[in-house]
């Protein structure tokens, strides 16, 4: 029994002392728990210190560190970066730039001496910067979210806009010579014309169309001279069209000079100096020129209170002179005005006894004359075959006329007539007489039309160019002429649109202009004989994207179809659209030049195939523009060193 | 007797041991356990925090995108906007103007940001509600605006540990400096373009060397105006500050000087005897102006008053130079 009981006393006592020593081997294992607890919550501080430390800190404090001054040296940093990031940002920007290496360089350099534990910068699952090789058995993580960042993307980008300022385009100019005389059998008639072409531009090709009626194609020509800024152009003309009066001894001539080579920028001058041996010499509809060149010119918007002048050509006849002058107002002008001022030199006073008679006339768009300076047009008798009036001289003298024609004007196209000692065909005058016009030199004093109205809107609107074609008609000489032609979608915001006329004889035009399958419009007719403009204003509400018509009838007085008077291939169509030449910004790019390099080629797709060369963009306005990528997470890795 | 004491000794060292073991196991699970809720609350906390850090980050670049909109749209289409600041607004929340979205605005609105944090939260077992409403743009001073905004923040651990929710009013603060001033292209037919960037030479003109007044001309570099349009105004295409504006206390305005040679090369109409001060210039405003002895012929200066109670003639220091004609 007492055996047993030391057994069991025993087996007590063992069970004790292994208790014991499990007890204090727990205890020790626990305490180690305890630390490491500690341990984590030391290096958990240290990592939420070193993230607020990135994420709060500007940039500008470590402006003295290797890599950032060299940046900041470079130019790759400014102090304005510096002040407005903190370290985190930057880094960030690095690193999602690309540039992991400045990314490292930085992290290490200004974390370096933060801490003696082993730390790392991480983003999105990669290492930005680790001071340690290995890693620890306990890791303390701390985090912070940044917009603005995204694995594969940039931080910032680049927008660019571009509007044209100043274009290069090929333009085309038409300047028209008016139907005007007169050279009575074997007198000389001349026409000077002064114009001025825009500085600063080549000229590609020049044109100058010659319509007249003067002698016949053989002998009795008596084509004179054509100067083309005191250069002599007579003998290079290539006639298209002869249409001879061979009872008469005259032909209605129409042709072609190249004076590409004459023309210059600035101040020009054509000069044409013609006879016949009988009848009446003068121009026809159609004469003009046509240049084309380059335009380097600035967008404008203009105003809409719009002041025009249409200067007469200086028409010096040696039987009296006439010009008939055309213009146009477009549709919608409102407060419409015009003015009429003549110069006009040696004008012959006649008489018949004691009358004075008529020796001065003008039409305004209308056959019943606007003014007469005298209400009788007796003759004593006609002579050269019923042509000329016969009076007495009583004189001569210069005559400065201005009237008010605001009463006549008409939306559209005008017209207006101008006779001095002379009005075809019922009497051709015996002395020169001169419709006076020196616009370059003296535009005050020359003979014009001056206009004013106002418009709805500006024709050119903010940002826009306008851009002008010529389409000629082509075929054969015909009366009627008809004429189709397409609008792209393009050139869908007509701004202005003519028919340019061109005729061998003529009497009164009438112009027809439709839309595909819609009934024509007659936007113009003759109000009287030899009336005809030398372009008819289509107003451009009446064209349409497609197939587009013009339909020109030469007629008599009483309203039937010309026999003989031809609409020729020559005659043409003049249209200007708008396009705006101006572009916003558009896509974030990487770069600078890939932002503007879309936006010009934004402007261009705008603008269409119009040669634009010289386009300005807005290199200034070109924004580093930061992306709202992410958020992103950064987590800083801290561990004890092994 | 001795060994049954003994004994008995050894069985309560034992129990000690045993209940000192039980009483550090408790211990360290309590430990653990608020150490785990302590670490998630934390979390929550520096969630929370980089959340309102990142707001204003957020909103300091959609704000940028946002004026690089309203700019376009005025450039663009030659047309001021009504109020720039709604406007401003309307493109920062919604990203659109007069309900037209904006391209650069794309993805990158306020709500966009609010869903992806949202989304972040997510991922760290958060539950967020995060929402930023009442923004009102301002402008702080000459240069830079103030964007005010309320931020409220709801965030729930998904196991029901912690949740907290607050709501703050947050500024930030853009610059515009680099930004394209409206009222050159609107005033110029589109033609005429100019970066704000602020004068380098600010408050350093001399009386006798003009090369700092003349580099400020020669780049229209912009100054701190008293009643010259500031950039919210200039987006409203209005020359003169807006009393709507003027609610921080400091000087809003900007005037540039307007070089009227580079104008006349761009084809535009120059008005020689206007002041060369942008807004005077544009708004055609009639005031007295100078010549400047050693200035450009075109250049011409007022003498209105402008910050600090000075006059043009004086900030600029050139009262002595002022040609008597």
């Amino acid at each position: 029994m007492r055996r047993g009981w030391v057994f069991t006393l025993d087996a007590a006592i063992g069970m004790c002392a292994l208790f014991l020593f499990l007890g204090i081997v727990i205890l020790l294992k626990q305490g180690t728990s305890f630390e490491r607890v500690s341990s984590f919550q030391l290096l958990s501080y240290q990592a939420r210190d070193m993230v607020d430390f990135l994420s709060t800190v500007k940039a500008k404090e470590f402006d003295d560190t290797p890599t950032i001054r060299r940046l900041l040296q470079r130019g790759v940093l400014t102090e304005e970066d510096l002040q407005e990031k903190s370290l985190l940002d930057l880094i960030g920007s690095f690193w999602y730039g690309g540039n992991h290496s400045i990314a490292a360089n930085i992290t290490g350099e200004v974390l370096e001496n933060f801490t003696s534990y082993c730390f790392s910068l991480q983003t999105e699952n990669q290492t930005i910067y680790s001071n340690c090789n290995d890693t620890g058995k306990i890791i303390a993580v701390a985090s912070c979210l940044a917009s603005g960042y995204e694995v594969g993307k940039p931080v910032s980008g680049y927008i660019a806009r571009a509007w044209a300022t100043k274009v290069t385009k090929n333009t085309t100019k038409i300047i028209p010579f008016l139907p005007e005389g007169s050279g009575w059998t074997g007198r000389r008639f001349e026409v000077t014309k002064n114009f001025t072409l825009p500085e600063n531009i080549t000229i590609y090709d020049a044109k100058l169309y010659v319509s007249a009626h003067l002698g016949d194609s053989q002998e009795n020509a008596e084509f004179e001279h054509l100067t083309v800024n005191g250069v002599e152009k007579k003998d290079e003309i290539v006639w298209l069209y002869l249409q001879e009066e061979s009872w008469r001894e005259t032909t209605a001539v129409y042709g072609y000079a190249n004076v590409t080579e004459e023309l210059r920028p600035g101040n020009n001058s054509i000069y044409v100096s013609i006879k016949t041996p009988n009848y009446h010499s003068h121009l026809h509809p159609g004469m003009r020129l046509v240049v084309t060149y380059s335009l380097t010119y600035d967008l404008y918007s203009s105003n809409r209170t719009v002041k025009k002048r249409f200067y007469f050509d200086n028409v010096v006849g040696r039987t009296g002179a006439w010009a008939t002058l055309s213009f146009y107002i477009p549709e919608g002008a409102k407060n419409v005005s015009g003015r009429l001022h003549l110069n006009l030199k040696h004008v012959d006073d006649t008489r018949v006894w004691w009358w004075d008679t008529e020796d001065i006339r003008v039409y305004v768009n209308s056959d019943e004359p606007f003014y007469r300076d005298a209400s009788s047009t007796w003759c004593y008798f006609f002579a050269e075959g019923g042509y000329y009036c016969v009076r007495d001289f009583a004189g001569e003298s210069d005559r400065v006329l201005d009237f008010d024609i605001t009463s006549e004007l008409v939306n559209g196209t005008n017209v207006v007539s101008v006779y001095v000692n002379c009005y075809g065909d019922y009497h051709w005058g015996r002395r020169n007489a001169t419709i006076y016009s020196s616009p370059l030199r003296d535009p005050n004093s020359s003979s014009y039309v001056e206009i004013s109205y106002t418009l709805d809107k500006p024709p050119i609107l903010y940002g826009e160019i306008d851009i002008t074609k010529e389409l000629i008609f082509g075929g054969d000489a015909e009366n009627p002429k008809q004429f189709d032609f397409n609008l792209t979608e393009r050139e869908s915001e007509v701004s202005e649109s003519f028919v340019h006329i061109a005729q061998g004889f003529s009497s009164m035009i009438r112009t027809y202009a439709w839309f595909d399958n819609e009934s024509e419009t007659l936007v113009f007719e003759s109000p009287a004989v030899r009336a005809v403009p030398e372009n008819v204003y289509i107003p451009p509400s009446i064209w349409g994207v497609g197939e587009n018509h013009v339909k020109l009838e030469d007629v008599q007085p009483g309203g039937s179809l010309s026999s003989t008077n031809y609409i020729l291939p020559w005659s043409s169509l003049e249209y200007t659209y708008k396009v705006k030449g101006i572009v916003g910004y558009g896509e974030v790019f990487n770069s600078s030049s890939l932002a503007i390099q879309d936006a010009i080629q934004r402007l261009l797709n705008q603008t269409g195939e119009i040669g634009l060369e010289n386009v300005k963009y807005d290199t200034k306005a070109v924004h580093g523009i930061k992306w709202l990528w992410g958020p992103s997470l950064f987590k800083v890795l801290v561990w004890e060193r092994g | 007797m001795k060994g049954m004491f003994f004994t008995l000794i050894l069985v309560f060292l034992a129990t000690l041991v045993v209940a000192l073991l039980i009483f550090q196991k408790a211990l360290f699970v309590r430990h653990s356990s608020a150490s785990m809720v302590e670490g998630r609350v934390d979390t929550m906390l520096n969630l929370y925090r980089d959340i309102v850090l990142d707001s204003k980050k957020a909103v300091a670049i959609i704000s940028t995108r946002a004026i690089s909109s309203a700019i376009n749209y005025v450039v663009s289409n030659g047309v001021p906007l009504n109020s720039s600041n709604e406007t401003l607004k309307e493109l920062i929340v919604n990203g659109s103007i007069n309900s037209a979205p904006q391209p650069l605005m794309q993805l990158s609105t306020i709500r966009d940001w609010e869903r992806k944090i949202e989304s972040l939260c997510e991922e760290e077992s958060f539950a967020c509600d995060v929402e930023v409403e009442g923004v009102t743009i301002l402008p702080y001073d000459s240069f830079t605006l103030q964007i005010s905004f309320n931020l409220s923040v709801s965030i729930a651990d998904e196991k029901g540990v912690a949740n907290l929710s607050r709501e703050r009013r947050l500024v930030t603060f853009v610059g515009i400096e680099g930004f394209e001033d409206p009222l050159y292209p609107l005033n110029t037919y589109g033609r005429a373009t100019n970066t704000i960037l602020k004068s380098p030479h600010w408050g350093n003109y001399s009386e006798d060397d003009l090369s700092n007044l003349k580099d400020d001309l020669n780049n229209s570099y912009y100054h701190p105006s008293l009643r010259g349009a500031s950039f919210l105004d200039r987006l409203e295409g209005k020359y003169f500050v807006q009393p709507k504006y003027e609610v921080s206390g400091l000087p809003i305005g900007l005037e540039s000087f307007v070089d009227k040679d580079e104008l006349l090369t761009l084809g535009i109409p120059v008005y020689l005897e206007r002041s060369s001060v942008d807004y005077l210039y544009f708004s055609g405003k009639e005031v007295e102006v100078y010549k400047i002895s050693g200035m450009p012929e075109s250049f011409r200066l007022d003498n209105e008053t402008t910050i600090n109670n000075l006059t043009h003639l004086q900030i600029y220091n050139v009262s002595s130079r002022v040609v008597v004609e």
